[in-house]
């Protein structure tokens, strides 16, 4: 499958913290033909393994949970309160309409209401509405979800004129695709290294998946992916834009050497990149997988994304092939 | 019921074209007359083949639809825009828009939540901003011109009792009209249907229509907000969707003609159809303008509940909408005793 097709696919699919074998399933059917061996453990990790020449270990680890919401107390037959997993911002709430997933598989709508301006006291009108008072209407269901549904927003991928795409958690789908490719690529060409693909779960939860999977295959180098902020006004931010291409992290959570490695691999073959630095903890999966076992070299490649955490989460689908070039010219080099 | 045709189609006020076509091509076979005045409103008639009451009887809703309209484009390629009618903008972070006559596809961004430095900044129409994908001015102009109109850009649904869309509001009283020009009816006088403009934005389309149609008798169609929030204490909804049609009394700046409030209760009644009053006065709707022009056309409301009117997502209980064509008829057929 194409790139684009690919990720709007997954993420499109839904999958927040603990809840990830759906999107788990499709990245499974997709990646075993570019595979040697593909198999998922006990908390629900991916791995995809592709032999090389047995010189060193390669892992290359995205992880593939997305922010949700669970359904945290039911109030009468039309509406239940709802809390978040993951970092969810209250205000993209109202308004919105939600698929709960509830147990056997079966799937609800819900609504997140709004009291009409028709209605509103002046006190109602000058403030945000928090999970506290936030309510989904779940009337339309003949069933109803239970408490401890899951649900995440209704906000399939779509596409923004020509290069970009907007939808739901495209954080971090998009890292999930770019590894997708490169292992198509690898398919036809050779490598040195053993590569390992982790597509690890419940990262927005805490980031237990993406540890324990590091521990098990114990690589010698781990290369992280995921999104970045792009295009955020405010002198302390970084500059990172969208269509700038890759971000490569540079701080204390990435091995300088791999880095440094990332960096010539990008200026040998023209693959536009940009440098993120990033001051303390980069908040990825690099975080926990630098500290695995006597610890593990970590480098950072970050997909360049507007309004992380929404329903309008934007992507170039140009930021994510040269990630997929990237990443070739380094196993390559490896 | 044409609800999931009329929900999606873009029609804020001002520019209610689309729904006038729609409703227009669909119609024209079933009615004796059918115009547009120079506001824009459709007038449909459907004479009465007894004649057995002369008065002119009138049925009013409007098709416009709450929404935006750009109103700049930043140097930075992104859109300042603006509501037409009552849009909180609380409900704007994170939706997509359709922008413009070809639907340029946006979305309004925000803040990613790892860099708010308060996450109870109140977002508005000042801080928030659509995002059509390019980051120059001159690029943007290419795909939106300022003035441009936009909607939310969301499906109609429909579930085993319930159906969820934008644009019920009105778009509700329109498919109600339509669906009673299909009804073979017998009239016991002239029916004319007035599809309006400019609801939204004062109530500006209403009364030219009325002095077109010069009508004895004016009802006129809505939806209108329920208010069942789980927080709202009882006594403070007002109206609950599953409870029938709601029936007006009195609404900011009318009270309800009378003879013609207790002709639709007392139908009701009659017919054995279930019905609310809506408990609220807050909200007016185009039986103001109609009551004030000519020498005070007599004007009642009879609304479909609904809640989250004027939100992305409204939720309607279908026989609400069932219940309310039936009252309607009855109206229709018990007549007389009102024109008399």
């Amino acid at each position: 499958m194409e790139l684009k097709e690919f990720l709007k696919l997954i993420a499109s699919e839904y999958g927040p913290g603990g809840y990830e074998e759906n999107v788990v399933k499709i990245i499974q059917e997709n990646i075993s033909k570019y595979s040697d061996e593909v198999k998922t453990d006990n908390s629900g990790n991916l791995i995809a393994f592709k032999k090389g020449n047995g010189k060193g270990k390669l892992l290359l680890e995205a992880h593939v949970d997305e922010i949700g919401l669970v359904v945290s107390k039911i109030v009468n037959e039309d509406y239940v309160r709802i809390h978040m997993v993951g970092g969810v911002d209250y205000k993209i709430l109202p308004g919105q309409r939600l698929k709960i997933f509830g147990r056997n598989g079966k799937v609800y709508r819900g609504v997140v209401g709004m009291l009409a301006p028709h209605l509103q006291k002046s006190s109602d009108r000058g403030k945000v509405i928090d999970f506290d008072e936030l309510f989904v209407d779940v009337s339309m269901n003949d069933e109803k979800p239970e408490l401890g549904s899951m649900a995440v927003l209704d906000a399939p991928v779509v596409e923004l004129g020509e290069t970009l795409l907007t939808g739901k958690a495209l954080d971090n789908r998009s890292s999930c695709a770019v590894i997708f490719e490169v292992f198509k690529t690898l398919s036809k060409i050779k490598h040195d290294a053993d590569i390992y693909a982790l597509f690890s779960v419940k990262e927005e939860t805490g980031g237990v998946g993406a540890t324990v999977a590091s521990f098990s295959i114990e690589p010698d180098i781990a290369i992280i992916l995921d999104v970045t902020h792009a295009d955020v006004n405010g002198s302390m931010e970084p500059e990172i834009k969208l269509d700038g291409g890759p971000a490569l992290g540079i701080g204390p959570t990435v091995n300088r050497e791999v880095f440094e490695t990332l960096k010539k691999a990008a200026e040998e073959n023209n693959v536009k990149y940009q440098i993120e630095p990033l001051p303390g903890r980069s908040g990825t999966d690099a975080d926990s997988i630098q500290l695995v076992k006597k610890g593990i070299k970590t480098g950072l490649v970050s997909i360049p994304l507007r309004y992380m955490h929404t329903p309008a989460e934007i992507v170039s689908i140009e930021d994510l092939k040269e990630a997929v070039r990237l990443l070739t010219a380094y196993i390559i080099k490896f | 019921m044409f609800l999931s045709e009329l929900s999606t189609i873009a029609g804020v006020s001002g520019n209610e074209s689309k729904v006038r076509d729609f409703i227009k091509k669909t119609i024209e076979n079933k009615v004796d007359e059918l115009y547009e005045d120079k506001m824009g409103n459709l007038i449909a008639l459907k004479k009465s083949k007894t004649q057995s009451s002369k008065g002119r009887f009138a049925f009013f809703a409007h098709m416009d639809e709450v929404g935006f309209m750009v109103t700049r484009i930043n140097e930075d390629g992104k859109l300042s825009i603006h509501p037409v009618g009552g849009v909180d903008a609380r409900l704007l972070p994170g939706k997509r828009l359709k922008i413009g006559e070809k639907g340029t596809p946006g979305v309004v961004g925000l803040k990613a939540i790892h860099l708010q430095d308060n996450l109870d900044n109140v977002p508005s129409y000042q801080s928030l901003k659509v995002d059509i994908g390019v980051n120059k001015k001159s690029e943007a102009e290419k795909l939106v011109s300022v003035g441009d109109y936009a909607i939310f850009d969301v499906p109609f649904e429909e579930y085993s009792k319930h159906l969820i869309g934008k644009a019920f509001d009105d778009r509700g009283g329109c498919s109600l009209m339509m669906d009673l020009i299909f009804e073979d009816l017998k009239l016991p006088f002239d029916v004319y249907f007035a599809f309006v403009v400019q609801e939204e934005i004062g109530l500006r389309g209403s009364g030219v229509a009325a002095e077109e149609i010069k009508p004895d008798i004016a009802i006129v169609l809505e939806t209108t907000t329920a208010g069942d929030n789980p927080e709202l204490e009882e006594y403070k909804w007002a109206t609950h969707i599953g409870d029938g049609p709601a029936i007006t009394f009195m609404h900011r700046g009318y009270v309800v003609n009378k003879k013609v409030y207790e002709w639709i209760v007392d139908t009701a009644e009659k017919k054995g159809i279930k019905y609310q009053l809506k408990r609220r006065t807050a909200g007016g709707t185009d039986a103001l303008s109609v009551s004030k022009r000519l020498f005070g056309i007599p004007a009642g409301v009879v609304s479909i509940p609904c809640r989250y009117i004027h939100s992305p997502s409204s939720v309607m209980y279908k026989d609400d909408y069932f219940d309310t064509l039936n009252l309607l008829k009855a109206l229709l057929e018990e007549g007389e005793v009102i024109l008399s």
